[in-house]
This record gives structure tokens, sequence and C-alpha cells, in this order.
């Protein structure tokens, strides 16, 4: 029996694989998972099914920390098609603790953002099959 | 002793909103313009490779074989090359490469792009898919919004401002405005770059590439066979590439391209110079925040300097580093898979002393800075005569 698939994003471009459902399941119960090479240590945050480091396929499962830093952020004014009738909306890069980063949409902020403020992670569900996280101001 | 690769003949198209020309007649014309000062003919040409970045926007599947044929080179062999809009150097170096094995011995290089056919929200779409489609375009990350989180970066780490920004737009279309090809032939001012729309935080109007239709050509044969098709090769002297990581999340900085840097520090190697030796650019400008960073990566200023370099119109003729004085991507225009060819050609014209009222005076060596996508996909080429 086939599982039913849950997707990322706002919008996807391409079908969604095992590896990105599995994350999205876990983000819907309100958990960041990263994969870690179980050869060579190597963080990956989204997650790979394999290590282009070692090229081992032993993955073990770890837990990112929400809270994160800003460094970058843009106002995205014009947007691409599939997206023209929510801008204007805030796309920011935030650096974990665990040394790896993601890209998210920020939210509810009010003023313009600034480089070095803090932020937290979290999930936001889009319907009944679609999830996708969001940063918050923290 | 090596025989280096030169070029034998340059073209180029008007670049613009060609509405009445597909890529094939974009080719054409820009074979045509090859064709005027070239002591050869077709028949003296072994081969050819194109550069097209993407079918979408010209709806022809597999497009590299319709403008084959349109510029009379089907039935020899050919290639078509995609490397985002790094498409035409790498269709440069790839002729550079078949010439050095001996496949070949002149080479034809065809850049070309029509992108004007669809929508700009289209167009920006198409763009923006560039980037990584699993975890980074489903937030709507436009292509001037990836470029917009490196300026972001940029402006904390440094403290460049969106005055040092607009002012490479203002610099960009004050030498469009001398280029008879260039897409948007119009000076603007520092108050109309700085108050025009934004497009995405930081960037405006006036810091964005032009979506244009175009395309350059050139003929690549090596330096021994030179004087057959030319009385003034130009040589190509360093070539250099690098590339980054798919996700900007995944950079090791978000201030500078390190493939750009690689590319940069091979090309020089090659070439056996040093950036001071450099007399004319042409950076890959897709927006200001890129020429900023191209001219620190590339070596002209110290990390962080671009932008006040810019400002203190160090990149003028008459300045430091003269850089896109034919009004670079954002005047003369950005026809993705034409762009690379374009340096090429412009800086052949600048070597040969033949850019009239933007000529720099005396230029030896011209490089050329051409990136693809948000640094995927770098080629750094260093040409003298
Ligand atoms: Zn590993």
């Amino acid at each position: 029996m086939s599982e039913e698939k849950l997707n990322f994003g706002h919008v996807s471009y391409e079908e969604t694989y095992p590896v990105v459902s599995r994350f999205s399941k876990k983000l819907k119960d309100g958990r960041l998972i990263g994969s870690k090479c179980s050869k060579c240590g190597k963080v990956f945050l989204p997650p790979r099914r394999g290590c282009n480091n070692c090229f081992s396929t032993e993955m073990e499962e770890i837990e990112i920390g929400t809270e994160a830093t800003m460094t970058a952020f843009t106002v995205i004014h014009f947007a691409p098609e599939s997206f023209s009738d929510k801008a204007p909306y805030i796309a920011a890069i935030g650096k974990f603790e665990e040394g790896v980063s993601l890209l998210a949409h920020l939210v509810g902020v009010t003023s313009m953002p600034s480089v070095g403020m803090k932020m937290k992670l979290v999930p936001q569900e889009i319907g009944k099959n679609r999830i996708v996280y969001k940063f918050i101001k923290a | 002793m090596s025989d280096d690769v030169v070029i034998v003949g340059a073209g180029h198209s008007k670049f613009g909103k060609r509405k009445d020309e597909g890529i094939r007649e974009l080719a054409f014309e820009a074979v045509q313009d090859l064709l005027k000062d070239f002591n050869k003919g077709l028949d003296d040409i072994d081969a050819s490779v194109v550069g097209i970045a993407g079918e979408e926007f010209s709806g022809q599947g597999a497009p590299a074989a319709v403008v084959v044929d349109e510029i009379g080179m089907a039935g020899k062999p050919t290639l078509r090359v995609e490397s985002a809009c790094a498409t035409g150097t790498a269709g440069i170096k790839a002729a550079y490469g078949w010439i050095k094995a001996g496949f070949y011995d002149a080479v034809m290089v065809v850049g070309v792009e029509k992108m004007t056919s669809v929508s700009s929200a289209r167009a920006t779409e198409l763009m923006a898919r560039a980037g990584d489609v699993r975890w980074e375009s489903p937030f709507g990350v436009s292509f001037p919004g990836y470029y917009a989180l490196m300026a972001s970066a940029h402006m904390a780490q440094y403290g460049t401002t969106r005055e040092m920004l607009s002012s490479v737009g203002v610099k960009n279309h004050f030498y469009g405005a001398k280029n008879p090809l260039a897409h948007i032939q119009k000076e603007v001012s520092l108050e109309e770059a700085m108050s025009s729309i934004p497009i995405a935080h930081p960037l405006n109007l006036y810091d964005c590439s032009l979506i244009s239709d175009g395309a350059a050509a050139i003929v690549l044969t090596k330096e021994s066979l030179a004087k057959e098709f030319t009385d003034t090769p130009i040589k190509i002297r360093g070539i250099g590439s690098g590339s980054d990581n798919m996700m900007m999340s995944e950079r090791e900085s978000l201030t500078s391209l390190r493939g750009a840097k690689m590319a940069a520090q091979k090309a020089y190697k090659m070439a056996g110079i040093t950036p001071d030796q450099v007399d004319v650019a042409e950076v890959h400008d897709c927006f200001t925040i890129a020429e900023i960073i191209a001219t620190e990566d590339l070596g002209f200023f110290e990390p962080g300097e671009g932008g006040k370099a810019a400002l203190d119109q160090q990149t003028y003729i008459g300045g430091k580093i003269p850089v896109n004085v034919d009004g670079g991507l954002k005047s003369k225009g950005h026809p993705l898979g034409a762009t690379g060819v374009s340096q090429a050609v412009e800086l052949r014209k600048q070597l040969l002393g033949e850019a009239k009222n933007r000529q720099v005076d005396g230029a030896e060596i011209g490089l050329s800075h051409n990136v693809g996508q948000t640094g995927q996909f770098v080629n750094v080429m260093i040409y003298s005569r």
C-alpha cells in the first residue's frame, strides 16, 4: 500500500519524492529533521538520501533546533507568475545553531527586517496535502 | 611552441525587444554581421557550437538545430551548450577545447536567446526555476530575489548602500546610451535610478538587467592559421571556471561567488597576468550588486570596497578599471545564451580600437566574467591583442 504524500512548498515544481514527503510529515509534528552521514558525519538540511562527501546512504536523522539568525533577506515585489497574487512577501535565510541554514518566508513583521535578527522556524500547513515552514520573529 | 586559439571574426545583432525576429533570425543577423569583415566564407569553418540557455522562451525543442540550419552550418559537426547565463562563454570554451584537441581548425560559436515572446511574469517564473525547485523556488524567490539576498548580506557586512548599487546602473546606462546595439540607449540619473520601482528589495528596476532578445557570434581558429582569416586576430590568453552549491542557504559566502574567485585565479594564472594588468572588463552585471561583487571577486577592489569604488566612478573610463563600457547586461541587454559571446565581441572591439566614443585608449588586455544562475556556473576569459 502506498502511503499518501505530503507535498512541500507553496507550489511544487517537481514530483514529491519520498525524501521530501518523510521530511514534510515530521515537519507536521513540529520537528525539523536533517540528515547526518553515519560514515563521515556531514550534516544536511534539508535532508538528503545520500552523502555527497563519501557516497554513503547510511543517513541518521538529526533534529535541528528551530532558533535561527538571519543572514540575508529580500522583499519580493515583482514575483514569479505562480506567486503573483502573494507579493509582496519576505524571503530570508536563517542560520541555525548547528551551522546549517534554510531559506523561507518571514511572516508577521511590521517593519523592515535586518540581517542579524533572531527568528524561529515554524511549520505552516497549507490545506490537507501540503506543508511549508516559515520564519517568525523570535 | 603551443598554438594559441584566436578570435578571427565577430558579429553582433541588435539587442532589444525584437518582436519580428525569432532565434533563427537573430542568429542569422549576428552571423551576417560577422561575415562583413571576414576574409573567408562559411566553407572554411569546420564546426559550430550553439549556446542557448532555455527552450521554454522560444518554443523550439532542441533549438540549436534550427539555428545551425539558418546560419548555413547544417551538415557540419555541432553541439549545443547550456550553462544558464554563462552559456556563451561555455560555448567559447567548448570550441577552444575542440581546436586544442585537434578536432577542427575553425569553429563558429553562436549564442542566442529569444526572451520577450513571454510575459515578464512568465519570464520571471522560468528564470526562478533556475533556483533549487525542491527547496528554494517553492518560496517564490525570483532571480532578482536571489541577488537581493546577496545584496542584503553585502550591505550588512560592508556598509554597501542603495546609492552605491544605483551608481552601477547609472554608469551602465551612460555607456549603453553610446552603444547602437544596446537594448535601452538612454542615460539615467542617480535620482531616477534610486527612486525606481522596487523589484526585490533592496533591488529596484534600475538594479536589474533587461529581458532581451539577441545574438552574437565569433569564429575561433589556431594562431598559426589566423592570417588566412583576418589581419587582426585576438588571442584567448586565459580561461578559468568554477561553480557553487545549488542552494543559496548552503553557500559558504553570500557576499562573494566562490566559483568566480576560483575562475579568476585560474584565468589570471593561465594568462600569466595580475588583475591590475587588465585594461577593460566586461562583467556579469545581471544585477548591480553582481557587478560590485564581481569587481571584488576579480581582484580589482578589496572585498567590501566594490560599492564605494562604483560610487567614486572608479569603473568609468579614466577610473581604475573601466567596467561594462558597452552598457553591460543592464543597458545593452541580457539575452542569456548570447551574453558571454557578446562580451567577447565587445572586448575584441576594444582591443582593436574600434569602440568609438566608448573606447578605452590603448586597451591591450580585456577580461570577461560570465556567471550562470547565481554562481553555479562561472567562466572568466582573458583576451589580448
Ligand atoms: Zn558521508
